[in-house]
């Protein structure tokens, strides 16, 4: 019996299914591609995070850049309320903060529509 | 919260709070502006930015359409209070991706210092490019003395020949460099663990000899300038004449093992490259050969290759002897040859003609004759038109089978490129599954499009299919 303490069972029922799909013998590689596509298609932030959160864990490669790539991809192009709010960022910031930040790394948001949802 | 693992792992809150080094995984799949567009969500993604492993800095991020000559200082001062950031906290990083325009005396030490602090910081990647492209820059000699590099890839500079202390290289990914021969010669002997190495348009050399490179999975070379390159198992060489002659030598058969994926674009070949190819390439699956001269009439047999993407203005004439095969593609303006001897139960077929000389019957004919040939597989064909065709009187082929198309795609550039006669033709020549008839008249201005809707819509109805047809459905 290996105690996994930070994993809950759900999580880790996910990241076996993950596992044998991509280890199968004669899975080709699209159909990896596919299932990795449905497995994640539709995830909620709160699963995503624990998936990348036990994946990180158990040092699973595959799994963690997969779930990563998915968080990226969904804050693209995304204004920073929405992001805050999708992804449940806490901004500890004042608005003086935020707005000296925002100053200091203008090149950052040159081009960007603030409002962008 | 403890964590038994040795990593950089923080504490982490019940909320959905993600430590540090998970958020600058997460930033390191954005690139730079993005990444650095994340730093005001929260503290911990701030700090997690300011610290990030994988830096990417990027000249174009700062240079807007006011031309503002306070931006050259920007960036410039971005780099640099970053990089002492770093050294004062005592920071090492993974990866490392630079784009500059290197055009003076200046920028070119900068570049130079950020290459050198990069590789004392232990990246591990590096990903380099200039502009303008083959630029007289030239790298710093302590970028191949970096022990801790995995990956590199450089475009648009020059390298000089120096020591090769990079052991660990396993992917090489060289666009528009100058490099000696005995370079090239070095880096081939002192990177033995090579994987994955990439050639395009490279020049100052004339022999690349990648036989020692035992671990090479992917190779492409590729090459856009006029001068043809000789391809003669093992050795690549790269002529100065522009006529290079094939020398037979017999191939050593220990080599290419592990060879899994080969890309040859515009390179010149000869018929020995595919002699004995089974030997040469016992793990070969992915095949690419695309616009190269010295050799039009082939065969390829080999048990491994799955994958084989060919592609050609003038008339290639193939014999194929690939039982696991899984995908063919093909691509170009003369309808070529590709015979089966054998090939695998189920495989996918993706054909792409485009014409630019007038149709007749004879073309319907022949493309009729090469679909069936490739019969056994699902095909995807797409025909690009580009000039004006008339097809003036139908082929009488009724009553003969028809090759089945799984998709049937048709561009046309031009109006009067799709006549009502070439669909007629293209109708009684092939058998495409239904599709909707919205994708295949896309490009077609709209008073000719009216008419070839109603046409077709016609031709799908199962009245027209004919007695000795079958319906279309």
């Amino acid at each position: 019996m290996i105690p996994l303490p930070l994993i809950d069972g759900r999580t880790l029922a996910r990241v076996i299914t993950y596992l044998n799909k991509h280890t199968e013998d004669d899975a080709s590689d699209e159909a990896k591609r596919k299932f990795d596509e449905e497995f994640l298609y539709g995830m909620e932030v709160g699963v995503l995070y624990d998936a990348a959160l036990a994946a990180n864990y158990l040092d699973i490669g595959g799994l963690f850049h997969e779930v990563c790539q998915r968080i990226a991809d969904g804050m693209m192009n995304k204004s920073v309320e929405w992001v805050r709010k999708t992804f449940h960022i806490e901004s500890e910031f004042t608005s003086e903060e935020e707005v000296q930040i925002k100053k200091e790394y203008a090149w950052a948001w040159e081009g960007v529509d603030s409002n962008a949802d | 919260m403890e964590n038994g693992k040795g990593k950089r792992v923080e504490a982490i809150d019940d909320q959905l709070q993600l430590p540090e080094s998970i958020i600058q995984h997460i930033q390191s799949f954005l690139t730079g502006k993005e990444a650095a567009s994340t730093a005001v969500l929260s503290k911990s993604w701030y700090n997690s930015w300011l610290t990030r492993p994988a830096l990417d800095f990027d000249e174009r991020n700062f240079q807007n359409q006011n031309l503002d000559p306070q931006n050259d200082d920007k960036f410039f001062n971005f780099v640099k209070r970053s990089m002492e950031r770093y050294h004062g906290l005592n920071l090492t990083i993974e990866s490392f991706k630079l784009w500059m325009n290197v055009r003076d005396v200046d920028s070119s030490s900068l570049a130079t210092e950020l290459i050198v602090k990069a590789v004392k910081m232990g990246a591990n990647g590096v990903n380099l490019e200039f502009s303008p492209p083959i630029s007289e820059y030239i790298l710093p000699k302590e970028l191949f003395e970096a022990e801790s590099l995995v990956g590199l890839s450089l475009a648009g500079c020059k390298i000089f020949s120096g020591e090769v202390m990079c052991l660990r290289l396993k992917s090489l990914h060289l666009s528009k460099v100058c490099v000696e021969d005995d370079m090239i010669r070095d880096i081939m002997l002192g990177c033995p663990l090579i994987e994955n190495f990439v050639l395009s348009d490279c020049e100052g050399f004339v022999k690349v000899n990648v036989s020692k490179m035992v671990e090479l999975k992917r190779f492409s070379v590729i090459r856009h300038v006029t001068n043809p390159v000789v391809f003669r198992s093992p050795f690549i060489e790269f002529e100065e004449q522009s006529i290079g002659s094939i020398i037979d030598g017999r191939p050593n058969l220990s080599e290419f093992r592990k060879l899994s994926c080969l890309f040859l674009e515009r390179v010149k070949i000869g018929k020995m490259l595919f002699s004995d190819f089974s030997n040469k390439f016992p793990c070969l699956e992915d095949l690419t050969v695309h616009h190269c001269v010295g050799c039009f009439i082939f065969n390829i047999s080999s048990q491994s290759l799955k994958y084989i993407s060919l592609a050609h203005t003038r008339r290639l004439e193939v014999q194929l002897d690939v039982p696991n095969i899984r995908k063919i593609k093909f691509s170009g303006s003369s309808i070529p040859s590709l015979t089966f001897i054998t090939a695998s139960r189920e495989w996918e077929s993706d054909i792409a003609l485009s014409c630019w000389n007038y149709l007749g019957v004879s073309w319907l004919l022949e493309l009729k004759k090469f679909l069936m040939n490739l019969s056994p597989s699902r095909i995807t064909l797409r025909i690009e038109l580009f000039t004006e065709n008339r097809i003036d009187c139908l082929p009488v082929i009724q009553g003969l089978s028809k090759p089945i198309l799984e998709n049937l795609i048709l561009m046309a550039h031009s109006s009067s490129s799709v006549s009502s006669a070439l669909l007629d033709g293209i109708f009684w020549s092939f058998r495409p599954k239904p599709l909707p008839w919205k994708t295949l008249l896309d490009n077609v201005e709209s008073p000719e499009k009216e008419v070839q809707i109603r046409f077709l819509l016609r031709w799908q109805s199962p009245e027209n299919a004919g007695p000795s047809h079958g319906p279309l459905v």
